[in-house]
Protein backbone atom coordinates (compact mmCIF):
# COMPACT_ATOMS: atom_id res chain seq x y z
CA UNK A 1 0.00 0.00 0.00
CA UNK A 2 3.05 2.24 0.50
CA UNK A 3 3.54 2.42 -3.26
CA UNK A 4 0.36 3.92 -4.20
CA UNK A 5 0.53 6.40 -1.07
CA UNK A 6 3.66 7.53 -2.71
CA UNK A 7 2.22 8.15 -5.34
CA UNK A 8 -0.42 10.56 -4.05
CA UNK A 9 2.16 12.51 -2.47
CA UNK A 10 4.24 13.04 -5.76
CA UNK A 11 1.15 13.96 -7.37
CA UNK A 12 -0.01 16.44 -5.21
CA UNK A 13 3.67 17.66 -4.92
CA UNK A 14 4.09 17.65 -8.48
CA UNK A 15 0.77 19.93 -8.80
CA UNK A 16 1.82 22.22 -5.78
CA UNK A 17 5.18 22.68 -7.37
CA UNK A 18 3.75 23.55 -11.27
CA UNK A 19 0.58 24.84 -9.15
CA UNK A 20 -1.31 24.51 -12.55
CA UNK A 21 -5.22 25.64 -12.44
CA UNK A 22 -7.69 25.83 -14.87
CA UNK A 23 -10.02 29.02 -15.33
CA UNK A 24 -12.69 29.08 -12.66
CA UNK A 25 -15.74 28.60 -14.85
CA UNK A 26 -14.40 25.21 -15.14
CA UNK A 27 -13.71 24.40 -11.65
CA UNK A 28 -16.96 23.19 -10.93
CA UNK A 29 -16.09 20.48 -14.21
CA UNK A 30 -12.76 19.73 -11.80
CA UNK A 31 -14.43 18.94 -8.40
CA UNK A 32 -16.86 16.42 -10.09
CA UNK A 33 -13.77 14.77 -11.99
CA UNK A 34 -12.16 14.87 -8.49
CA UNK A 35 -15.09 13.34 -7.41
CA UNK A 36 -15.50 10.21 -10.17
CA UNK A 37 -11.64 10.03 -9.63
CA UNK A 38 -12.35 9.39 -5.59
CA UNK A 39 -14.90 7.00 -6.70
CA UNK A 40 -12.62 4.66 -8.77
CA UNK A 41 -9.46 5.09 -6.62
CA UNK A 42 -11.43 3.45 -3.71
CA UNK A 43 -13.36 1.07 -5.85
CA UNK A 44 -10.01 -0.16 -7.32
CA UNK A 45 -8.53 -0.73 -3.65
CA UNK A 46 -12.03 -2.60 -2.66
CA UNK A 47 -11.30 -4.66 -5.47
CA UNK A 48 -7.54 -5.40 -4.04
CA UNK A 49 -9.11 -6.11 -0.90
CA UNK A 50 -11.75 -8.58 -2.36
CA UNK A 51 -8.99 -10.09 -4.79
CA UNK A 52 -11.02 -8.91 -7.66
CA UNK A 53 -8.53 -6.55 -8.89
CA UNK A 54 -8.56 -5.57 -12.89
CA UNK A 55 -5.63 -3.10 -13.75
CA UNK A 56 -7.82 -2.16 -16.98
CA UNK A 57 -11.15 -1.54 -15.43
CA UNK A 58 -9.51 0.64 -12.77
CA UNK A 59 -7.55 2.61 -15.11
CA UNK A 60 -10.51 3.09 -17.71
CA UNK A 61 -12.79 3.68 -14.95
CA UNK A 62 -10.59 6.40 -12.94
CA UNK A 63 -9.91 8.29 -16.51
CA UNK A 64 -13.60 7.60 -18.47
CA UNK A 65 -15.62 8.09 -15.46
CA UNK A 66 -13.57 11.32 -14.11
CA UNK A 67 -14.38 12.62 -18.10
CA UNK A 68 -18.01 11.47 -18.20
CA UNK A 69 -19.11 12.84 -15.14
CA UNK A 70 -17.47 16.22 -16.52
CA UNK A 71 -19.29 15.69 -19.71
CA UNK A 72 -22.14 15.77 -17.54
CA UNK A 73 -21.98 18.78 -15.52
CA UNK A 74 -21.25 20.48 -18.83
CA UNK A 75 -24.28 18.97 -20.18
CA UNK A 76 -26.41 19.94 -16.89
CA UNK A 77 -25.25 23.62 -17.60
CA UNK A 78 -26.19 23.54 -21.35
CA UNK A 79 -29.48 22.43 -20.37
CA UNK A 80 -29.72 24.74 -17.32
CA UNK A 81 -30.28 21.83 -15.06
CA UNK A 82 -28.27 21.04 -12.31
CA UNK A 83 -26.86 17.58 -14.01
CA UNK A 84 -23.84 17.61 -11.75
CA UNK A 85 -25.84 17.38 -8.59
CA UNK A 86 -26.75 13.64 -9.89
CA UNK A 87 -23.24 12.70 -10.63
CA UNK A 88 -22.21 14.14 -6.78
CA UNK A 89 -24.92 11.81 -5.04
CA UNK A 90 -24.51 8.71 -7.26
CA UNK A 91 -20.92 8.74 -6.76
CA UNK A 92 -21.41 10.01 -3.14
CA UNK A 93 -23.09 6.68 -2.25
CA UNK A 94 -20.69 4.36 -4.21
CA UNK A 95 -17.94 6.34 -2.20
CA UNK A 96 -19.42 5.59 1.07
CA UNK A 97 -20.38 2.07 -0.09
CA UNK A 98 -16.71 1.62 -1.60
CA UNK A 99 -15.68 2.69 2.66
CA UNK A 100 -17.52 -0.01 3.83
CA UNK A 101 -16.66 -2.60 1.82
CA UNK A 102 -12.82 -1.60 2.10
CA UNK A 103 -13.78 -1.36 6.17
CA UNK A 104 -14.75 -4.94 5.72
CA UNK A 105 -12.04 -6.07 3.44
CA UNK A 106 -9.51 -4.73 6.12
CA UNK A 107 -11.31 -6.15 8.90
CA UNK A 108 -11.92 -9.73 7.18
CA UNK A 109 -7.89 -9.61 5.88
CA UNK A 110 -7.15 -9.10 9.54
CA UNK A 111 -9.16 -11.94 11.01
CA UNK A 112 -8.00 -14.26 8.34
CA UNK A 113 -4.14 -13.32 9.34
CA UNK A 114 -5.02 -13.61 12.32
CA UNK A 115 -6.72 -17.61 12.35
CA UNK A 116 -3.71 -18.44 9.88
CA UNK A 117 -1.27 -17.72 12.39
CA UNK A 118 -3.49 -20.07 15.18
CA UNK A 119 -3.24 -22.51 12.69
CA UNK A 120 0.78 -22.58 12.20
CA UNK A 121 1.45 -22.19 15.93
CA UNK A 122 -1.11 -25.21 16.57
CA UNK A 123 0.60 -27.39 13.36
CA UNK A 124 4.02 -26.44 14.82
CA UNK A 125 2.94 -27.69 18.36
CA UNK A 126 1.82 -30.76 17.11
CA UNK A 127 4.86 -31.72 14.86
CA UNK A 128 6.88 -31.48 18.04
CA UNK A 129 5.03 -33.56 19.87
CA UNK A 130 4.58 -35.81 17.23
CA UNK A 131 8.58 -36.16 17.46
CA UNK B 1 9.10 -26.35 -16.84
CA UNK B 2 9.97 -25.04 -20.04
CA UNK B 3 12.15 -22.33 -19.45
CA UNK B 4 10.58 -19.73 -22.15
CA UNK B 5 7.49 -19.69 -19.93
CA UNK B 6 7.04 -16.00 -19.79
CA UNK B 7 7.76 -15.61 -15.92
CA UNK B 8 4.85 -14.96 -13.57
CA UNK B 9 4.71 -10.97 -12.69
CA UNK B 10 5.17 -10.15 -9.25
CA UNK B 11 2.30 -10.28 -7.13
CA UNK B 12 2.47 -6.72 -6.02
CA UNK B 13 3.21 -4.90 -9.29
CA UNK B 14 -0.25 -6.26 -10.83
CA UNK B 15 -2.10 -3.72 -8.47
CA UNK B 16 0.05 -1.88 -7.18
CA UNK B 17 1.00 -0.31 -10.20
CA UNK B 18 -2.15 0.90 -11.89
CA UNK B 19 -2.87 1.88 -8.30
CA UNK B 20 -0.03 4.48 -7.80
CA UNK B 21 -1.14 5.45 -11.09
CA UNK B 22 -4.50 6.73 -10.41
CA UNK B 23 -3.16 7.75 -7.16
CA UNK B 24 -0.51 9.99 -8.68
CA UNK B 25 -3.65 11.07 -11.49
CA UNK B 26 -5.83 11.82 -8.35
CA UNK B 27 -2.94 13.75 -6.85
CA UNK B 28 -2.92 16.21 -9.45
CA UNK B 29 -6.22 16.40 -9.82
CA UNK B 30 -6.93 17.24 -6.14
CA UNK B 31 -3.82 19.91 -6.57
CA UNK B 32 -5.28 21.45 -9.42
CA UNK B 33 -8.82 21.98 -8.34
CA UNK B 34 -6.97 23.58 -4.71
CA UNK B 35 -5.22 26.04 -7.18
CA UNK B 36 -8.29 26.78 -9.27
CA UNK B 37 -10.29 27.92 -6.42
CA UNK B 38 -7.58 29.59 -4.04
CA UNK B 39 -7.41 32.03 -7.18
CA UNK B 40 -10.69 31.79 -8.34
CA UNK B 41 -12.00 34.67 -6.49
CA UNK B 42 -14.29 34.60 -3.29
CA UNK B 43 -17.92 35.12 -6.05
CA UNK B 44 -16.64 32.35 -8.04
CA UNK B 45 -16.49 29.71 -5.21
CA UNK B 46 -20.08 31.49 -3.91
CA UNK B 47 -23.21 29.14 -4.03
CA UNK B 48 -26.33 30.05 -5.97
CA UNK B 49 -28.12 30.88 -2.88
CA UNK B 50 -25.39 33.13 -1.35
CA UNK B 51 -24.90 35.20 -5.02
CA UNK B 52 -28.67 35.67 -4.43
CA UNK B 53 -28.19 37.18 -0.69
CA UNK B 54 -24.36 39.05 -1.98
CA UNK B 55 -26.69 40.51 -4.57
CA UNK B 56 -29.59 41.63 -2.58
CA UNK B 57 -27.57 43.01 0.40
CA UNK B 58 -25.80 44.85 -2.88
CA UNK B 59 -28.74 46.55 -3.82
CA UNK B 60 -30.27 46.93 -0.61
CA UNK B 61 -26.69 49.04 0.43
CA UNK B 62 -27.15 51.22 -3.13
CA UNK B 63 -30.67 51.59 -2.32
CA UNK B 64 -29.11 53.25 1.50
CA UNK B 65 -26.55 55.29 -0.45
CA UNK B 66 -28.94 56.47 -2.62
CA UNK B 67 -30.90 57.91 -0.25
CA UNK B 68 -28.34 58.95 1.64
CA UNK B 69 -27.10 60.89 -1.87
CA UNK B 70 -30.48 62.19 -2.50
CA UNK B 71 -30.42 63.77 1.58
CA UNK B 72 -26.76 64.97 0.86
CA UNK B 73 -28.08 67.08 -2.70
CA UNK B 74 -31.04 68.20 -0.85
CA UNK B 75 -28.88 69.38 1.66
CA UNK B 76 -26.45 71.24 -0.60
CA UNK B 77 -29.42 72.94 -2.07
CA UNK B 78 -30.85 73.70 0.82
CA UNK B 79 -27.14 75.27 1.76
CA UNK B 80 -26.62 76.97 -1.49
CA UNK B 81 -29.64 78.75 -0.99
CA UNK B 82 -28.92 80.12 2.23
CA UNK B 83 -25.45 80.60 0.82
CA UNK B 84 -27.27 83.07 -1.85
CA UNK B 85 -29.46 84.38 0.83
CA UNK B 86 -26.56 85.12 2.55
CA UNK B 87 -25.02 86.87 -0.07
CA UNK B 88 -27.99 88.83 -0.82
CA UNK B 89 -27.98 89.74 2.82
CA UNK B 90 -24.76 90.26 2.73
CA UNK B 91 -25.33 92.96 0.23
CA UNK B 92 -28.18 94.81 1.83
CA UNK B 93 -26.61 94.95 4.83
CA UNK B 94 -23.30 96.77 2.99
CA UNK B 95 -25.01 99.25 1.33
CA UNK B 96 -27.26 100.05 4.22
CA UNK B 97 -23.86 100.16 6.41
CA UNK B 98 -22.28 102.40 3.58
CA UNK B 99 -25.81 104.87 3.45
CA UNK B 100 -24.97 104.84 7.52
CA UNK B 101 -22.02 105.58 7.45
CA UNK B 102 -22.64 108.21 4.58
CA UNK B 103 -25.20 109.68 6.48
CA UNK B 104 -23.04 110.08 10.11
CA UNK B 105 -19.67 111.06 8.25
CA UNK B 106 -18.09 108.05 8.84
CA UNK B 107 -16.33 107.61 5.81
CA UNK B 108 -15.24 110.24 2.73
CA UNK B 109 -17.34 111.06 -0.13
CA UNK B 110 -17.28 112.33 -3.52
CA UNK B 111 -19.57 113.30 -6.63
CA UNK B 112 -20.73 116.38 -8.13
CA UNK B 113 -22.03 119.36 -5.90
CA UNK B 114 -21.45 123.16 -5.16
CA UNK B 115 -18.82 124.86 -3.48
CA UNK B 116 -19.32 128.05 -2.03
CA UNK B 117 -16.89 130.45 -1.34
CA UNK B 118 -16.97 132.89 1.35
CA UNK B 119 -13.66 135.73 0.84
CA UNK B 120 -11.99 137.50 3.76
CA UNK B 121 -13.78 140.59 3.21
CA UNK B 122 -17.25 139.93 3.98
CA UNK B 123 -19.55 139.71 7.26
CA UNK B 124 -20.27 136.59 7.36
CA UNK B 125 -22.00 135.70 11.00
CA UNK B 126 -22.13 131.78 12.79
CA UNK B 127 -25.84 131.57 11.83
CA UNK B 128 -25.50 132.90 8.47
CA UNK B 129 -23.32 129.25 8.02
CA UNK B 130 -25.90 127.56 10.09
CA UNK B 131 -28.30 129.11 7.24
CA UNK B 132 -26.17 128.20 4.44
CA UNK B 133 -26.13 124.66 5.47
CA UNK B 134 -29.76 123.90 6.46
CA UNK B 135 -30.51 125.24 3.40
CA UNK B 136 -28.58 123.17 1.47
CA UNK B 137 -29.60 120.06 3.14
CA UNK B 138 -33.35 121.26 2.31
CA UNK B 139 -32.41 121.42 -1.24
CA UNK B 140 -31.08 117.47 -1.24
CA UNK B 141 -27.29 117.70 -0.14
CA UNK B 142 -26.39 114.57 0.92
CA UNK B 143 -22.89 115.76 2.85
CA UNK B 144 -21.58 119.12 3.45
CA UNK B 145 -18.20 119.85 4.46
CA UNK B 146 -17.25 123.49 6.27
CA UNK B 147 -12.98 124.36 5.10
CA UNK B 148 -13.04 120.53 4.93
CA UNK B 149 -14.81 119.74 8.35
CA UNK B 150 -17.59 117.18 7.64
CA UNK B 151 -20.68 118.69 8.80
CA UNK B 152 -22.42 115.71 10.86
CA UNK B 153 -25.56 115.54 12.98
CA UNK B 154 -22.52 116.69 15.99
CA UNK B 155 -21.19 119.47 14.67
CA UNK B 156 -21.33 122.59 16.36
CA UNK B 157 -21.46 125.74 14.59
CA UNK B 158 -20.55 128.49 16.89
CA UNK B 159 -19.00 131.45 17.71
CA UNK B 160 -15.93 132.17 20.06
CA UNK B 161 -14.75 135.86 21.24
CA UNK B 162 -11.25 136.79 20.66
CA UNK B 163 -8.83 139.66 22.59
CA UNK B 164 -5.93 141.03 21.50
CA UNK B 165 -3.78 143.62 23.01
CA UNK B 166 -2.95 146.34 20.53
CA UNK B 167 -0.67 148.84 21.47
CA UNK B 168 -2.22 152.48 21.59
CA UNK B 169 0.53 155.19 20.03
CA UNK B 170 -1.40 158.34 21.17
CA UNK B 171 -1.52 157.41 24.75
CA UNK B 172 1.19 154.65 24.73
CA UNK B 173 -0.66 151.57 26.61
CA UNK B 174 -2.10 148.54 25.25
CA UNK B 175 -5.77 148.25 24.96
CA UNK B 176 -7.71 145.20 24.70
CA UNK B 177 -9.64 144.28 21.29
CA UNK B 178 -12.61 142.06 20.81
CA UNK B 179 -13.43 140.57 17.70
CA UNK B 180 -15.40 137.05 16.98
CA UNK B 181 -14.53 133.86 15.39
CA UNK B 182 -16.96 131.49 13.81
CA UNK B 183 -15.70 128.00 15.55
CA UNK B 184 -16.56 124.94 13.93
CA UNK B 185 -16.48 121.88 16.12
CA UNK B 186 -14.26 124.30 17.83
CA UNK B 187 -11.77 125.00 15.39
CA UNK B 188 -11.21 128.40 14.40
CA UNK B 189 -12.45 129.07 10.91
CA UNK B 190 -10.25 130.86 8.07
CA UNK B 191 -10.94 132.64 5.16
CA UNK B 192 -11.66 132.20 2.61
CA UNK B 193 -14.90 129.78 3.93
CA UNK B 194 -14.93 126.85 1.72
CA UNK B 195 -18.44 124.94 1.66
CA UNK B 196 -18.70 121.63 -0.11
CA UNK B 197 -21.95 120.08 -0.63
CA UNK B 198 -22.61 116.94 -2.74
CA UNK B 199 -25.30 116.82 -4.06
CA UNK B 200 -27.49 118.05 -7.57
CA UNK B 201 -25.21 120.91 -8.84
CA UNK B 202 -28.30 122.85 -10.24
CA UNK B 203 -31.09 121.94 -7.19
CA UNK B 204 -28.54 122.93 -4.69
CA UNK B 205 -27.79 126.28 -6.64
CA UNK B 206 -31.52 127.15 -6.90
CA UNK B 207 -32.17 126.25 -3.32
CA UNK B 208 -29.45 128.95 -2.38
CA UNK B 209 -30.34 131.50 -5.26
CA UNK B 210 -34.01 132.04 -5.29
CA UNK B 211 -35.44 135.43 -4.80
CA UNK B 212 -36.00 136.00 -1.11
CA UNK B 213 -32.89 133.32 -0.44
CA UNK B 214 -30.63 133.00 1.62
CA UNK B 215 -28.08 134.31 -0.62
CA UNK B 216 -30.01 136.90 -2.22
CA UNK B 217 -30.83 138.61 1.68
CA UNK B 218 -27.18 138.05 2.39
CA UNK B 219 -26.67 139.98 -0.33
CA UNK B 220 -29.10 142.91 0.28
CA UNK B 221 -29.22 142.45 3.77
CA UNK B 222 -25.26 142.00 5.32
CA UNK B 223 -23.22 142.40 1.97
CA UNK B 224 -22.48 139.41 2.31
CA UNK B 225 -21.74 137.74 -1.31
CA UNK B 226 -20.92 134.57 -1.97
CA UNK B 227 -19.94 132.97 -4.47
CA UNK B 228 -21.59 129.51 -6.20
CA UNK B 229 -19.22 127.63 -8.48
CA UNK B 230 -20.93 123.77 -9.51
CA UNK B 231 -18.91 120.88 -9.64
CA UNK B 232 -18.35 117.73 -11.38
CA UNK B 233 -16.56 116.24 -8.75
CA UNK B 234 -16.04 117.01 -5.28
CA UNK B 235 -14.51 114.99 -2.46
CA UNK B 236 -15.34 115.48 1.46
CA UNK B 237 -13.08 113.87 3.74
CA UNK B 238 -14.79 111.80 6.95
CA UNK B 239 -15.96 112.79 10.43
CA UNK B 240 -14.25 112.46 13.04
CA UNK B 241 -15.51 109.14 14.57
CA UNK B 242 -17.88 109.89 17.67
CA UNK B 243 -17.62 107.15 20.69
CA UNK B 244 -20.86 106.56 21.91
CA UNK B 245 -20.19 105.89 25.48
CA UNK B 246 -24.08 106.21 27.08
CA UNK B 247 -26.12 105.45 24.01
CA UNK B 248 -27.03 101.89 23.60
CA UNK B 249 -29.93 99.99 21.41
CA UNK B 250 -33.37 100.57 23.00
CA UNK B 251 -34.74 97.06 23.77
CA UNK B 252 -37.45 97.39 21.44
CA UNK B 253 -34.79 98.59 18.40
CA UNK B 254 -32.65 95.56 19.61
CA UNK B 255 -35.43 93.20 19.37
CA UNK B 256 -36.24 94.66 15.39
CA UNK B 257 -33.04 94.42 14.59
Amino acid sequence: MWLPLLGLIVGLLLGAIFSFSIPIVYANYLAIAVLAGLDSLLGGWRAVLEKDFDANILLSGFFVNAILAAALAWLGDMLGLDLYLAAVIAFGIRIFKNIGAIRHGIIFQHRERQARKKEQQAMHYLSKEHE
Amino acid sequence: MNSMTPSKPKRYLLWQVPMTVVFLAFGLLMAAQYYTHSEGGSLANESTANLAMIIKSGNDNKQALEAELAALKAELAESQALVEKGESLYATMSSRIDNLSIAIGDIPVEGSGLVITVTGDSNLMYYDLIDITNELFVSGAEAVSINDIRFTSHTQIAEQARFNEVFDEETQTYNSVTHYVITVDGEELRYPIIIKAVGDPQTLAKGLEYPGGIIDSLNTLYSVYPTIKPMERLEIPAATPVAYRHAVLAPAAAEGK
